[in-house]
């Protein structure tokens, strides 16, 4: 039953298992767990709709470069999945059996650990659970770039697809407008005895259940790790421990643009993918690179100046005048060049407290994100053997922003609101937050479940990968918890 | 071929340096060094001029 804590205040003594967060992760994990019998509760912040005042508790402040925190995220019931446009594209066996090269690990579970629930991730977002990954467009010629092979989910809005199911499986209580303000861990026992809960109006209360679940993506995770006093007291989080730490986006940079052998006939949107062969030569990270014609083209056929410029290339003139020629050419050419490209887990970008609270005294959130040389090696690569791969196939010619090769300017990107890392999986708190079963360090029953246990985030989209990593947790949580059907009254 | 729009104002050599730019391929338009092997690629040279990646064989008729 979906009640409104605002108005309802009849939260239950005790649960099996809280979830705090409702959005993908969260109402995955609900279901599951509470379709195997467990009495489950699952709070969610904002309400069944957008509302200011819910989503203003996103606020951040930022360094570096810019995150869009707050436009990039949703608060309310489904999470942001109620704006989520459905790109599926699933980790590969290299995301696990390869590390980055920086000095922190990759990912410490087996790629079978995570593809054994895909066909059930898939049936979440409504792809046919055994349908392969398709390609849109031929691959490129050579070792570099495949067709890159994904899916698109109708997209799934988890509040409406799953509203029946939230409303009547028994077992399960959700609560909208009810904040989680902080975690209450009791240092004798190890573990979270409370969290405290509170509606807008600052009535508080505490919650008690045996398992505790985060849900509520990458930043708020770290920052309610971060938060709670009792887990810092307890030596659970420390000023130089991994919470927040490793911040990664999938970099969506402007790569320039091309021009076309044949122009017309072209299809308007190809996608491309680095091979593992590309990434272990270059020690890159992965990337897609997306060539889409503009309209303009598609419209009006091919402009002069294009014919123009595959003339005077081939042409025989003198080196020094084409030189001339193409250093003045300016034309915004057949179509532009976008990506997805992975970025490697780096301490330094990171989440961070304020001494500042938000309207519900949870304090306030910094982020700092950067890239590091390596990343930035990682687009010139990219941009560079793309730009190649389009000339060596006859396709035709890029133009490559200069950001892109001259690694000293500042690089023009945008995130893909896909945030990562804060709370990575590792064997120990050496290197990461929670654990293989993404169970946080030091803590006896606190579990993370979302893109912020990703240890490297691959150049795929994060929401398919983070179901699949929720189903395993909920196995986990099933198998250790025991039978448990029909126990609730 | 026909010859267009190659009747650009002359560049001074400072401005024509600073429109070329070089990529891991060696020498701009006055000696080319070998590509770095690619595994089963082909194994083409490139300059990039202004932001544009292109292949070196069309600028290599005027060597010295």
């Amino acid at each position: 039953m979906i009640k409104d804590y605002q108005s309802q205040k009849e939260l239950r003594d005790h649960y099996d298992v809280c979830i705090i967060g409702g959005g993908p992760a969260g109402i995955t994990l609900a279901l599951r767990l509470a379709g195997n019998g467990r009495r489950v509760l699952l709070v969610e912040g904002g309400g069944h709709e957008y509302s200011p005042t819910s989503q203003n508790l996103y606020n951040v402040s930022s360094s570096g470069l810019e995150v869009y925190a707050h436009e990039t995220r949703l608060r309310f019931l489904g999470g942001t999945s109620n704006h989520w446009a459905g790109r599926c594209r699933p980790f590969e066996p290299s995301d696990f059996a390869v590390g980055p090269p920086v000095p922190v690990p990759g990912w410490p579970i087996a790629f079978s650990e995570i593809e054994r629930n895909l066909p059930g991730a898939m049936d979440i977002v409504d792809l046919p659970p055994h349908s392969g990954f398709k390609a849109i467009n031929a691959t490129l010629d050579g070792t570099d770039f495949e067709a890159d092979r994904f899916l698109l989910s109708p997209p799934t809005r988890f509040a409406q697809k799953y509203a029946r199911e939230l409303n009547e499986t028994e077992g399960l209580d959700v609560f909208i407008h009810c904040n989680c303000v902080d975690l209450e861990f009791d240092s004798k026992t190890g573990r979270i005895a409370t969290i405290v809960v509170s509606d807008y109006e600052l009535h508080r209360e505490r919650v008690t259940a045996k398992q505790f679940i985060l849900a509520t993506g990458a930043i708020e995770n770290a920052r309610h790790l971060l938060n709670s006093e009792s887990l810092a007291a307890g030596g659970v989080v420390s000023k130089d421990g991994f919470v927040g730490r490793c911040f990664m986006e999938h970099l969506n940079v402007e790569m320039g643009n091309f021009i076309l052998k044949d122009g017309e006939g072209t299809d308007a949107r190809q996608e491309y993918f680095t091979t593992d062969a590309f990434v272990r030569e270059h020690k890159s990270g992965k990337g897609n690179v997306t060539a889409t014609l503009v309209a303009e083209v598609k419209s009006y056929g091919r402009m002069a100046s294009i014919k123009s410029f595959f003339e005077n290339l081939v042409c025989e003139v003198g080196a020094e005048r084409k030189v001339e020629f193409i250093a003045k050419f300016d034309c915004p050419g057949d179509g532009v060049l976008g990506t997805l490209i992975e970025q490697f887990p780096n301490p330094d970008s990171r989440i961070s407290l304020l001494d500042d609270r938000d309207a519900l005294g949870m304090r306030k959130v910094k982020i700092h994100w950067e890239l590091t040389p390596a990343d930035r090696e990682t687009v010139k690569s990219i941009g560079l053997e793309v730009a190649k791969c389009f000339a060596d196939t006859g396709l035709g010619f890029v133009k490559l922003e200069e950001c892109v090769y001259d690694v000293d300017l500042p690089l023009k990107l945008n995130p893909h609101a896909h945030h990562m890392g804060t709370t990575r999986m590792a064997t120990s708190p050496e290197f990461g937050v929670v654990d293989e079963n993404c169970k946080v360090f030091g803590v006896e029953n606190l579990y993370v479940a979302g893109s912020s246990v990703f240890a490297t985030g691959g150049a795929c989209n994060p929401t398919m990968p983070l179901l699949q990593l929720a189903l395993r947790l909920a196995d986990h949580l099933n198998h250790q918890m025991g039978p448990g059907v029909g126990r609730y009254s | 071929m026909r010859e267009t729009d190659l009747n650009t104002s002359v560049m001074g050599r400072r401005g024509f340096l600073q429109a070329s730019a070089l990529l891991s391929l060696g020498g701009l338009m006055f000696g080319f060094s070998k590509a770095v092997a690619r595994p089963s690629a082909i194994k083409s040279e490139f300059v990039v001029i202004n932001g544009w990646v292109l292949p070196a064989r069309h600028f290599r008729q005027t060597q010295a």
